[in-house]
């Protein structure tokens, strides 16, 4: 059975990576835009960040020290738990061990009194997000240490009707992206995550979600989704802003839509931006205390409405 | 054609003279004392008018920085920045062309483009606004600190240290790259110089009328 110490060790395994390693799918993307852009002055910038990722992971230090905000995404898979598991108070744990260990940043603190306990815990925080899902046997965390570039720059929400059309997305996403990525700010390549429909809650966080759940090179189901990722993509690359803010190629590794049915008049729509240095790790813990890094979250984008939808409407 | 130009070496305090000199594009390595604070204490200084504890005329080099402190033993007399990473200075525009001013500085280092009222300052009373060659945990701080932060020089720290003023002895940071001169050249307005050309070619793709506007829910 899985009890408290076992989620604050997971909570820890997974955060202490995301906090000093930038993960495989983002690096790669990296590596690819390196090679592929013609801009001599934006290789010149790519060789410095290698030669310093590489300088800083074997220091055993943060590639980038602003851990910003924390948050643990959490797949309940069909394992045996302690019911009296208290998740914040577990992970708050791993989150105050890896601060005070300097792994974690000092950026999580309180904006209306401002005030820092410099140990990333406080009112909502770190900010943790459930779901229950039976397809897995196991309990899934990703942990996100998610800096400033990408919360402040680079997300945008804008409140948009149908008479605005899919145009009125198009380019919501395009001037807000381009403004994140102006000047360096989102901290471009960028992996940008947009949302569509429900409202207010559900937009944001579904953008949010595309963006920092979902690996680079991954696309919707939906086809016209997927068509639609491609071709925001290559928009905001042809664009030309560029690594760094720096002009190039290779604004955004990649962008990711999620959308959701609701009210028909209501076209919330969101956009959020994930940084190259992306800390973010998922960790699977299985009944037996076995903990495993994974590249990417699988039990988070299940979407039982596409497996229960023709059972429910029968 | 290269965006970045020449490169040069400073020592603070710098001269008007030394960044009268000097144009957007270039990359600088800076040595001697920086500060550091956030907007907690620039609040203070620029609207509270307290006065600053440091001698900003001997120290007349600013970083958005501060990326908070690590102790270094028990009694806290020094401390470990955490390494430092410039941070987006956008959002300290409305203390900036203040800050430039009142503590008469000669450079002012953020991450990414500053507004109108920066770009202003700098011409008029002398400043460069400098921000990372390429992503702002790049040019070299850490590596280059000459001794660690004394605890008596962390001031006002009531904020957390990641607010805190902060004083750093350090040889040879850099490349810092100029995005702001004093003749009033805007690095990254040039580099953008296409960009709204290419957004005018993908609104036609995308099938936005010319006259296209968002409805509006105001009243």
């Amino acid at each position: 059975m899985i009890k408290e110490d076992l989620i604050e060790r997971a909570g820890y395994m997974a955060m202490r990576q995301a906090a000093l390693h930038i993960p495989d799918d983002i690096f790669d993307a990296v590596k690819d835009a390196h090679q592929n852009e013609s801009s001599a002055d934006t290789r010149r910038v790519y060789d410095a960040f290698f030669e310093f990722a590489e300088r800083r992971t074997r220091a055993g230090e943060v590639v980038c020290p602003d851990t910003g905000t924390i948050y643990y995404y959490i797949s309940i898979g069909n394992v045996e738990i302690d019911r009296s598991i208290d998740f914040w108070r577990a992970l708050a744990r791993a989150t105050v061990s890896l601060s005070r260990e300097g792994i974690l940043g000092q950026k999580s603190g309180d904006v209306v009194h401002h005030t820092n306990n410099n140990i990333n815990v406080g009112e909502n925080s770190p900010s943790i997000h459930y779901k229950l899902v039976p397809e897995i046997d196991y309990i899934e965390i990703t942990a996100l240490a998610k800096g400033g570039g990408g919360e402040m720059p680079g997300s945008k929400f804008r409140m948009l009707v149908p008479a605005d059309g899919l145009h009125g997305i198009k380019k919501f996403f395009i001037d807000s992206a381009v403004s994140a990525a102006k000047g360096g700010l989102a901290c471009p390549p960028t992996i940008f995550g947009l949302g569509v429909g429900g409202g207010i809650a559900i937009a944001a966080s579904i953008a949010h979600e595309a963006a920092v759940l979902r690996p680079v090179g991954s696309r919707h189901p939906d086809k016209d989704i997927a068509a639609m990722e491609d071709e925001l993509l290559e928009y905001i690359n042809y664009i030309g802003v560029g690594p760094a803010g720096l002009g190039g190629h290779r604004t955004a590794s990649d962008v990711h839509i999620e959308y959701s049915n609701g009210h028909m008049g209501v076209v919330a729509t969101a956009l959020v931006a994930q940084c190259l240095m992306a800390h973010r790790a998922t960790v699977k813990l299985f009944a037996d205390g076995r903990m495993e890094l994974a590249t990417a979250p699988e039990g988070w984008f299940t979407r039982p409405w596409r497996k229960s939808m023709s059972e429910v409407t029968k | 054609m290269s965006i970045f130009g020449k490169e040069y070496e400073f020592t603070t305090p710098l001269s008007e003279d030394d960044v009268r000199k000097v144009k957007a594009g270039d990359l600088l390595y800076i040595s001697g004392d920086i500060w550091s604070a956030r907007s907690y204490v620039l609040k203070k200084f620029v609207v509270d008018r307290e006065p600053l504890p440091v001698d900003t005329k001997k120290m007349n080099v600013f970083l958005t920085g501060g990326e908070g402190l690590r102790p270094v033993d028990k009694e806290h007399t020094c401390w470990d920045p955490v390494p430092i990473g410039v941070t987006l200075g956008l959002r300290f525009e409305r203390f900036f062309p203040k800050l430039i001013e009142y503590a008469g500085l000669r450079c002012v280092i953020t991450k990414g483009n500053m507004g109108p009222g920066t770009r202003d300052a700098c011409v008029k009373f002398g400043c460069l606004q400098l921000t990372a060659f390429g992503w702002p945990v790049l040019p070299r701080f850490n590596e280059v600190l000459k001794a660690k932060v004394k605890d008596e020089e962390v001031y006002w720290r009531e904020a957390g240290m990641v607010e805190a003023l902060i004083v750093y002895h350090v040889g040879k940071t850099g490349p810092w790259l100029v995005n702001m001169d004093t003749r009033g050249s805007v690095l990254f307005n040039q580099i953008y110089s296409p960009v709204n050309d290419r957004i005018a070619e993908v609104y036609k793709k995308i099938g936005l009328p010319e006259d296209f506007e968002y409805s509006s829910l105001e009243q």
